[in-house]
């Protein structure tokens, strides 16, 4: 069968002379100005035409290809770089017309600007266009979630592992709390992991706000409406997430604030939890030990981001996550 | 700086520093060392190329401790909100006169709310009771806009606030001596 893929191509041209382009399969309506119907073939010699065009002038600097993702803050796009052929992802923040510029993106971008590690998104620019804040990041295509589902060797996750507390260890060292780490928020290209989503972060203060962190990767004490948390809840939140990484499916998945506590409660129950649950028995004991650590209800007892990277786990270059026998 | 701070609560002040000492000890080591290479940053003479005097921007600094306690803001938003006014001040290549002073002080307050606070001062309350109605909400969103471009973005910085708790903290010294200093700064 020779079907020929039919697209739907829209231009649109802002007034300060920025182009936005993206193309769409047919079946997705959407209305714009300009639209323009042909066969992906025509398509592609249309695009050299309008590339060529657009890196002629001075403004355009970016193209949108589709939209990737969208939340309460805004939209985010993959994109072109006109002028280096780079592929990017675009944040599109609205601006509201009540509150000027959203706190979470005043928070997010100036965080970024000091967050300047291997793995840890890099902002490479913000740019406000007809009123509203494009951030430019760097554009990966996988989150953890995909890559579990195609890739399982123990010494990549291992590496995985480390990185991300490397990471979160130097956001901690920074004075700031992520607040919202999950898999979908740690993306992966060659094996190497890069945390990305900065806006629920914030600069630790006394007194925040305890709705953070998506409910599966939620401490306890946010569970209970604690308002004096610290970056312990990341370090929660991480312990969900390498449990996650070696048990392939999330640890605890509550429907409701109090179903999660329930989950919570009824696995980690007393001190040799991990001995009583068959799942945990393939494990190497000193991986078992670090999550023991990190899944401490109280969050004093919790280790940080500091100690979990000295943890003997790592260490050891022969220990993994499972068992060698 | 010289400028004079009204009283602050005490009360308010003392359980915000038990925590924040408290909750900061883990990780003080490696914020100061990091906080130390941002001093080096932080601008000096921010009023050198302003008509704006030294005792105008005192009473600025005096007026933004009134305005963010009657809100009931946190020390951290005050400490920063003068520091955004500072920064803008030294790096924009605009000429100020005293009377551009007002409209970078209130909003660099806005800002220092949105960043710091859970449920910041609205734009509606700050245009009606902050600055009674003598700037327009345009004029304040506009001003936002030119003081991030100006600052590219970066508002995590260096406060005297941050310096003197984990200094305080890693000494382990009293609550009392942690209000004088906040006082004197």
């Amino acid at each position: 069968m020779n079907s020929i893929i039919q697209y739907q191509l829209y231009l649109r041209i802002e007034n300060d002379g920025v182009f936005i382009l993206s193309n769409k399969q047919i079946y997705d309506y959407q209305f714009e100005y300009n639209r323009i119907i042909c066969d992906s073939q025509i398509l592609y010699q249309i695009k050299d035409i309008i590339y060529y065009y657009m890196s002629v002038l001075e403004n355009v600097r970016y193209i949108k290809i589709q939209k990737i993702g969208e939340g309460a803050y805004g939209i985010i796009y993959k994109a072109q770089d006109v002028q280096t052929q780079e592929i990017v992802a675009l944040k599109k923040f609205k601006l509201s017309d009540y509150e000027g510029v959203p706190s979470c993106a005043l928070r997010e971008i100036s965080i970024l600007k000091q967050l300047n590690h291997p793995n840890i998104i890099k902002l490479i620019s913000q740019i406000i266009i007809n009123k509203k804040l494009h951030l430019v990041m760097n554009y990966y295509d996988k989150d953890l979630t995909e890559y579990l589902k195609f890739y399982h060797e123990e010494f990549h996750l291992k590496n995985i592992i480390y990185k991300i507390l490397l990471a979160v260890e130097f956001i901690h060292s920074r004075k700031i709390i992520h607040r919202d780490l999950q898999p979908n928020n740690i993306l992966v290209k060659n094996n190497e992991p890069v945390i990305i989503d900065f806006g629920l972060s914030r600069v630790f203060s006394p007194n925040l706000t305890p709705g953070v962190t998506q409910l599966w990767y939620r401490a306890p004490e946010l569970l209970q409406n604690c308002h004096s948390y610290d970056y312990a809840i990341d370090m929660w939140s991480l312990g969900c997430i390498i449990l996650e990484i070696a048990l392939n499916k999330p640890l605890f998945m509550g429907q409701s604030e109090i179903h999660q506590l329930l989950l919570i409660k009824n696995l980690i129950d007393g001190d040799e939890w991990f001995k009583q649950n068959s799942q945990f028995a393939k494990f190497n004991n000193l991986f078992i030990d670090l999550i023991n650590k990190l899944l401490q209800i109280d969050p004093t007892k919790r280790i940080t981001s500091k100690q979990a990277i000295q943890h003997p786990f790592f260490q050891d270059q022969f220990a993994f996550i499972y068992n060698n026998e | 700086s010289p400028q004079k701070l009204s009283p602050m609560k005490p009360k308010q002040v003392e359980t915000q520093s038990n925590e924040l000492c408290k909750l900061i000890n883990n990780y003080s080591e490696p914020i100061l060392e990091y906080y130390l290479d941002l001093n080096n940053q932080t601008p000096k003479n921010c009023l050198s190329n302003h008509t704006v005097s030294a005792n105008l921007r005192a009473k600025m600094v005096d007026w933004m401790v009134e305005v963010l306690t009657s809100y009931k803001c946190k020390d951290q938003t005050f400490f920063l909100a003068v520091k955004l006014m500072d920064s803008y001040l030294s790096k924009t290549s605009q000429k100020h006169i005293p009377q551009d002073l007002h409209l970078v002080g209130v909003t660099t307050m806005f800002m220092a709310c949105k960043f710091e606070e859970i449920y910041p001062v609205k734009l509606q309350v700050v245009h009606e009771k902050i600055a009674h109605k003598k700037l327009t909400k345009d004029e304040i969103k506009e001003k936002e806009t030119n003081i991030l471009t100006t600052l590219d973005f970066s508002l995590v910085g260096i406060t005297i606030l941050d310096i003197i708790t984990i200094v305080l903290s890693i000494l382990n010294m009293n609550q009392q001596l942690y209000q004088i200093t906040l006082y004197l700064s």
